[in-house]
């Protein structure tokens, strides 16, 4: 008997021993879906840098967590009625959701429609993912996406003291609404170099159309900038 | 029991058949045959061979039997072996710092040794003569440093500077140079046909395109450059097109900012710029509307404004001098040169322009207050110029504040004490193409000579040298192709703000 036990044991042992395995992977086979940005982080955008479209394809970016899918996997996203404020005719959502095989980050493009009620008012869109059969929703922080858009003019974080004591001056509607028709200039994270070409090239409007309505303020001042250049016309 | 026999029968026998392997180890504890390494050395420069000739006590060991290999790393950025011999000989080309380790290796045993050295190189290049030349088409950039040696100086030329260090080609079709400082260095900025750029003053590697510098890295249309002067905040580029386009610089450091495509002036053509040292303002000639015009420089509250010039309608001017608010149709000015006068009132500036066929000579005074876009000119004079049926539109000048004048006449230099004599300083066998004067205030009072037939001299302008009682020629190179400009390079800004007016 002791030597049955013996014996079985060690074959045992030895089959044990021989046993080849490979490393095991976490690979759970789902996917999950999640917008890039928290919620928390809303976008806001104006038409006003967009004067001659009708419409933005305004990129929502969103972000696989797990494992990289070995096949294009199907996402949804809806609009959280109850949130938005937004009618209809202001948005479309694209015909299909699909993030692409073997990508960890990929774009989902939602159309945002100038209507004329926009040039009066900012409306709110809320977007949230839902779940699929090939992508459930990941993070509840990183689910839901908001975005205020219009056409309306807000002074633009750009146009900062710096901005206006040494290039553009008080910020007036009026004179930011010609800026932007005249160099098409968005200022967000530009150099200082850049900022002053835009304000020359302003300032060089300012005095061709001298006396002109446009370049009139409101309270019937000339619009002026105070970038140093160009003082020999003046 | 029969089985637990059989396995510590084979265990047993498996430990014996162990014993009987025969190992083949070397276990001697030879002693390891290192040796006692030193090493003097001083900075090394780049550019030029540097040596290190190490002191090795082989503690009676045949040195024959010992191998040498030196490693160097950059900065961390990569090492390499740059000598097996014993003695290093090895030329650096980036200021930068270096660790440098010397092994030894005694070959018979394997044995290392090995010495460390952390060591900045440094350039000898900072300050002295550049000289650009067109040589076959290709741009050649030339330096001559000044050295002293037992008292005396010595001139020494690096010729085609920029190929030797580098091993690439400058480009082609040079035609002028231009000086850029910062408060550590120098960059020279070269103007060519193939594509103007800058170059570093301390390694003379390329530092930047022009076309880079203009904001989203294209020139604008029409634009090719022909001039650029760097003042303390505000800088300029002028093209061949007249057109001047400005950038602001916030620190004083390189390639900090970048130029806008919109011109300076919107209905000018500029002719040409100048600066020297604590001048404010960058000064101009604008051909269209035959006037003088500035852009502010200094203080930092005005950078980048426009500075009108007028006659002050105050002050006295000689009744023919020509007004600098209106110089008059097809009036071109050919030379602007100025001094400051510790204490007068006003800045002094002295120019040479050319009204129909003639040159005049012209001085006058420039006020200008912080803040103003009016300067104002006063205690103008104007004569028809000493150097008038001599001097031609290829001319070149130079000045010493306020004593002596000197211009060029095809291959002849001349120089004028402004009172009452004027006379050939030194007569060249080739035409002369430009002329820079340069003096340290000690022992150093010289002009710099490029002429067409590739040769460079520098002559003694100290007033012995002048009045014939010492030798005039100092220094002269030739084979440098055709000279198309030349230019003392200062070094950095503070000693371009102190030495230039001297």
């Amino acid at each position: 008997m002791k030597n049955k036990i013996f014996t079985l044991t060690v074959s045992i042992l030895l089959w044990v021993g021989c046993d080849r395995r490979e490393i095991p992977t976490y690979d759970t086979k789902i996917h999950y879906i999640e917008f890039e940005n928290a919620t928390t982080d809303s976008t806001i955008f104006t038409f006003i840098y967009y004067p001659n479209d009708d419409y933005y394809d305004l990129p929502v970016g969103v972000k696989l967590a797990g494992d990289v899918a070995d096949r294009d996997m199907t996402y949804n996203i809806v609009v959280d009625e109850e949130l938005s404020t937004v009618e209809s005719k202001h948005y479309a959502l694209p015909q299909s959701m699909v993030f692409r095989q073997g990508m960890f980050h990929d774009t989902c493009y939602v159309r945002l429609n100038k209507t004329e009620d926009l040039d009066s008012k900012s409306v709110r869109l809320v977007l949230r993912l839902v779940g699929t059969s090939d992508m459930p929703v990941g993070k509840l922080e990183n689910s839901v996406a908001v975005v205020l858009f219009s056409n309306t003019v807000e002074q633009p974080v750009w146009w900062n003291s710096d901005v206006e004591t040494y290039y553009l001056g008080t910020y007036s509607q009026k004179k930011f609404l010609l800026f932007l028709e005249v160099t098409g200039a968005d200022l967000t994270d530009a150099t200082v170099s850049e900022i002053r070409a835009a304000a020359l090239e302003f300032k060089r409007y300012l005095i061709d159309h001298k006396g002109e309505p446009e370049t009139i303020e409101d309270d019937g001042q000339p619009m002026t900038v105070p970038v140093l250049g160009l003082e020999e016309e003046f | 029991m029969k089985m637990i026999r059989l396995f510590l029968g084979s265990f047993i026998a498996m430990i014996l058949l162990c014993a009987c392997f025969d190992d083949e180890g070397n276990y001697d504890q030879s002693e390891l045959a290192t040796v006692e390494i030193k090493v003097s050395y001083t900075t090394p420069a780049i550019g030029e061979e540097y040596v290190l000739r190490p002191e090795i006590d082989y503690k009676g060991i045949d040195s024959t039997e010992f191998a040498y290999t030196w490693v160097s790393s950059i900065q961390d950025k990569w090492s390499d072996t740059i000598s097996r011999e014993k003695i290093l000989r090895y030329t650096f080309t980036e200021v930068a710092s270096y660790n440098i380790c010397l092994i030894v290796e005694h070959e018979p045993t394997g044995a290392l040794t090995t010495w460390n050295l952390y060591i900045g190189s440094t350039s000898r290049y900072s300050k002295g003569w550049t000289i650009l030349s067109d040589q076959n088409n290709q741009s050649i950039l030339s330096y001559i440093r000044i050295d002293q040696e037992d008292e005396k100086i010595k001139y020494n030329l690096f010729k085609n500077i920029y190929t030797s260090l580098r091993g690439d080609e400058l480009g082609t079709g040079p035609f002028r140079l231009g000086r850029h400082f910062s408060r550590e260095s120098d960059q020279i900025l070269v103007l060519q046909e193939s594509g103007a750029l800058e170059i570093n003053g301390l390694d003379f590697s390329k530092a930047i395109t022009t076309r880079e510098e203009f904001i989203g890295g294209v020139y604008p249309e029409g634009f090719s450059p022909k001039q650029a002067e760097y003042a303390s905040r505000l800088e300029a580029i002028l093209g061949t097109d007249g057109k001047v386009y400005t950038r602001i610089n916030p620190n004083g450091n390189f390639q900090v900012c970048q130029y806008n495509t919109l011109p300076a002036f919107s209905n000018a053509r500029i002719e040409q710029m100048f600066y020297c040292a604590y001048l404010g303002y960058i000064y101009m000639y604008d051909e269209l509307n035959h006037k003088m015009v500035a852009i502010c420089d200094e203080p930092q509250a005005y950078t980048g404004m426009v500075i009108n010039v007028r006659m002050d309608p105050d002050g006295v001017n000689s009744e023919n001098f020509t007004p600098l608010d209106d110089m008059g149709e097809g009036t071109k000015v050919k030379f602007i040169g100025s001094y400051n006068v510790e204490g007068a009132k006003g800045r002094d500036f002295v120019q040479v322009i050319k009204k129909g066929m003639d040159y005049y000579f012209q001085t006058y005074k420039i006020t200008s207050t912080s803040g103003s876009s009016i300067m104002y000119a006063f205690d103008g004079n104007e004569e028809l110029f000493v150097g008038n049926g001599y001097v031609n539109d290829d001319s070149k000048y130079c000045m010493d504040g306020s004593s002596y004048f000197y211009f060029t006449a095809d291959n002849v230099l001349y120089y004028w004490n402004r009172i009452n004599k004027m006379e050939p300083f030194y007569t060249f066998q080739s035409k002369i193409i430009d002329i820079e004067r340069y003096a340290n205030g000690d022992d150093r009072e010289e002009i710099a000579i490029g002429l067409e037939n590739g040769e460079f001299y520098i002559l003694d302008a100290s007033y012995e040298a002048i009045s014939g009682q010492k030798e005039k020629v100092l220094y002269k190179a030739d084979g440098l192709g055709r000279i198309v400009d030349i230019q003392y390079k200062y070094g950095d800004s503070d000693t371009f703000n102190k030495e230039s007016r001297l």
